[in-house]
């Protein structure tokens, strides 16, 4: 096996534990004094919906037509559209769906609402009488509350605990305990720094980002598994690597892997960068950033801390080696003494 | 002759790969009949954030309902949506409206407007048949509906036949109001929902007055199946206290936006574009075998996404197909990389290959099962997006071991039938190596 000049990662743990510990210390006072910062379908805001009557919205030219004419009344009123959806209800009237988030002065938001309600029905139903606009829904402006329900928490987390120690489970049998356990430690520690990154640096919470939780569990898990295969490989193949410290095996296989793991951060890494870019909608950036961020912890963790709890979780190892080292040497000792009394007894007779 | 063998291989396997990609993404009329064909990409199901759904909104007909009881009637259609395969719906209060956008399916209009169908709900021993019993119409000893604590349907097989059942849990409240009904000596209790009699049961059947059981018939098994999982959902809607009215239920355009998925998939296709140069640049020509086991491992993954009956496309599932394929290429990777540093010292390319792949078709094997032994955990869960994100991972690392153990393994051999010695070109070394 091909080894090369290792670079020392175990020995500046401490110092790559800084960046963890200041996000996790930075988390915990900006969520105590700010919480997470929600997105729209999180946090809930203000829906507007105009019933434009047999339009056909599913023209573009109508769509576009509509939307600027929207567009110019929400301007006036100082608010944006942020999600556009059509809707289609029984009687094939058409409607026009914007959701925002309400930013100003929480005492004058029903005024604010109230105004945009009756610059629109002015704009789009003008020609209809009160009766009309008593009975029929055309401009609804309402608050809409939070699309997530914050009991899931508790399903995640034993799912995330379950689907961890499945995987533990495979690595123990696979690799060894130690590696198993580190594998558990890796996935509970990355999730945290990875939502410690998302609350200091204000990335929006999205429905989505849910699924970040399994996506940095499995990379954990697998990250260390790979880690430790990497190493038995190298203490198997490698007469280096037989009698040496546990710290420089991990030091060579983080060296050999930071390649590859280099150009999978740029290829994962630039997919969600890409798949952010690409959509105006904000929801689906927001859900890429913490796609991204959870694949930073993953790596950063891989490389600056796991040799060095690698490192630390195979201590047994050495021992071993250590002690059959010495039965070894008690082994020559003792055949020296036998073959040494054998030529006295030779000598003397 | 065995190398012409393998170019007909390759020639084969590329012809069947065209003819895949093409069925999963074009569209057309199909010919003699009124259908279309869609592709295998637009037949996934997806949820209503990525593609065109379904949406109703219902009218809170009480005038004083608390945010509570209304927060506890979204949190309820939230459940029954995601038990019935309605991953990832979107449920929420908009003023005196709660509104549901989710996917379109063919029963999605029907169970939305159960839904908001839900205003009332008692059992009582007086009959009124009118079709407008009210709470005062029904006697002192009435279960109304905040005396329900869950309710459920469910089936058991008698004779070889299967009989379909609604089982209406009660509170204590409810518990003791059905055992003083029991004390009055009547022989029947009657559901009442809406205000119509619903059904009526013997009382003399009941052993437990913490629950009620009662059979549901309707023509076939299916339609028995359908209407007691809707006379339950109609019992839970009405347990929430809030009475709903519906006020539209139509259709809508996806919540995320009509291009989300299609830009979604530009991204994608270019990273698999980036992963297609990157492989021949770093293994010549043996790398566009690799490529080729891509190739089929995306069509393989589009494949399965829609021919799985608990699969829904969202915009996570477009995440864990990602990471499907990161994997599928590390798998590559590590195979490839082995015959190149197998090769360095046995020399002969045929005999590299076979070495490689007994080197490290367990670290392939160890790679893909724990991610797909993972992903299977957290899709067991049903959560709205964990699941859809675990369902496209495991499919993709699946796809990802077969491919990387089987087709690429196959490939390699093919290739080295065709390229017997010429290792330059493959930029591979002859050199000692420090293994063994």
């Amino acid at each position: 096996m091909k080894t090369r000049t290792s670079k020392n990662f175990t020995g500046n743990f401490f110092k790559f534990l800084i960046v963890p510990a200041v996000a996790l210390v930075m988390a915990l006072v900006f969520g105590l004094c700010f919480g997470f910062n929600k997105d729209l379908d999180t946090k809930g805001g203000i829906v507007v919906s105009v019933n434009v009557g047999m339009n056909d919205l599913s023209d573009q030219q109508t769509y576009d037509a509509f939307k600027n004419d929207i567009d110019e009344v929400l301007t006036i009123n100082n608010f944006s559209g942020d999600l556009y959806t059509v809707e289609v209800n029984e009687f094939n009237e058409n409607i026009m769906v914007i959701k925002f988030a309400y930013s100003g002065k929480a005492e004058e938001k029903q005024a604010r609402l109230e105004d945009l309600k009756q610059n629109l029905t002015t704009r789009f139903h003008s020609g209809a009488n009160d009766n009309e606009l008593a009975n029929n829904n055309y401009v609804i402006v309402a608050e809409f509350g939070s699309s997530f329900d914050s009991s899931l928490l508790t399903t995640v987390g034993l799912a995330t605990l379950v689907a961890v120690i499945v995987m533990c489970v495979y690595v123990a049998i696979r690799m060894g305990l130690n590696s198993a356990v580190l594998g558990l430690v890796a996935s509970v520690f990355n999730n945290l720094f990875t939502f410690a990154l998302m609350l200091v640096l204000r990335v929006p919470f999205t429905y989505a980002t849910l699924a970040v939780i399994p996506f940095v569990a499995i990379a954990s898990v697998f990250a260390t598994m790979f880690f430790s295969k990497k190493a038995k490989e190298l203490i198997n193949k490698t007469e280096e690597y037989k009698a040496s410290t546990n710290a420089k095996i991990a030091n060579q296989v983080t060296t050999q892997t930071l390649k590859g793991q280099k150009l999978l951060f740029a290829v994962l890494g630039g997919a969600l960068v890409l798949i952010g870019l690409f959509n105006v909608c904000n929801s689906v950036l927001f859900t890429s950033l913490a796609f991204l961020l959870g694949l930073v912890a993953v790596l950063y963790t891989n490389i600056c801390l796991l040799p060095f709890m690698f490192a630390k979780t195979y201590v047994r190892r050495v021992k071993k080696a250590k002690k059959q080292e010495k039965k070894q040497e008690k082994k020559y000792t003792e055949a020296e003494v036998m073959q040494e009394t054998d030529l006295d007894n030779l000598v003397s007779n | 002759m065995v190398k012409k063998r393998a170019k007909g291989n390759f020639i084969l396997s590329a012809i069947l790969l065209t003819l895949a990609l093409v069925l999963c993404f074009v569209q057309f009329k199909m010919p003699g009949s009124n259908n279309n064909y869609t592709g295998l990409f637009g037949a996934i199901s997806a949820t209503g954030e990525v593609v065109d759904g379904n949406c109703a909104v219902y009218e809170i007909t009480d005038d004083n309902v608390t945010s509570e009881k209304v927060e506890k009637t979204v949190g309820q259609i939230r459940s029954i949506l995601n038990k019935q395969g309605f991953v990832g719906s979107k449920v929420y209060s908009q003023g005196e409206y709660i509104k549901v956008e989710t996917q379109s399916t063919t029963n999605a209009t029907e169970l939305l407007d159960i839904l908001g169908n839900s205003e009332t709900f008692y059992i009582s021993s007086e009959s009124k048949t009118d079709g407008n019993a009210t709470a005062e119409d029904l006697g002192e000893y009435l279960i109304t509906e905040d005396q329900i604590k869950d309710a459920y349907s469910t089936k058991y097989v008698q004779l070889n036949e299967e009989k379909h059942v609604v089982v209406i849990l009660f509170n204590e409240e409810g518990a003791k109001n059905l055992e003083k009904m029991h004390e009055l000596e009547k022989t029947t209790i009657y559901l009442y929902a809406n205000g119509a009699q619903r059904s009526s049961l013997n009382i003399a059947d009941i052993q437990d007055f913490s629950s009620i059981g009662f059979e549901i018939t309707a023509g076939s098994n299916q339609n028995a199946q359908a209407a007691a999982q809707n006379y339950a959902f109609q019992v839970l809607m009405a347990s929430t206290g809030v009475n709903l009215k519906v006020v539209s239920n139509g259709t809508s355009t996806a919540t995320l936006g009509s291009n989300v998925l299609l830009y979604a998939l530009i991204a994608l296709a270019i990273v698999l574009a980036a992963l297609l140069v990157i492989f021949p640049v770093m293994y010549g020509p043996l790398g566009l075998a690799a490529d080729l086991s891509i190739l089929v491992g995306v069509v393989a993954n589009i494949f399965f996404l829609q021919a799985l009956p608990f699969t829904t496309g969202s915009i996570a599932t477009v995440f864990g197909s990602l990471l499907g394929i990161g994997i599928m290429a590390v798998c590559h990777f590590i195979y490839l990389n082995k015959v190149k540093s197998e090769f360095k010292y046995l020399h002969r390319l045929q005999l590299s290959a076979k070495t490689a792949f007994k080197k490290s078709w367990l670290a392939i094997l160890d790679i893909c099962a724990v991610a797909f032994f993972g992903a299977l955990a957290f899709a067991f869960w049903n959560i709205p997006y964990i699941s859809t994100f675990a369902i496209g991972l495991a499919i993709g690392s699946f796809i990802a071991m077969f491919n990387s153990i089987v087709l690429l393994k196959a490939y390699t051999k093919w290739y080295f039938f065709i390229n017997t010695a010429d290792y330059r070109k493959l930029k591979f070394v002859k050199g000692e190596n420090n293994e063994n």
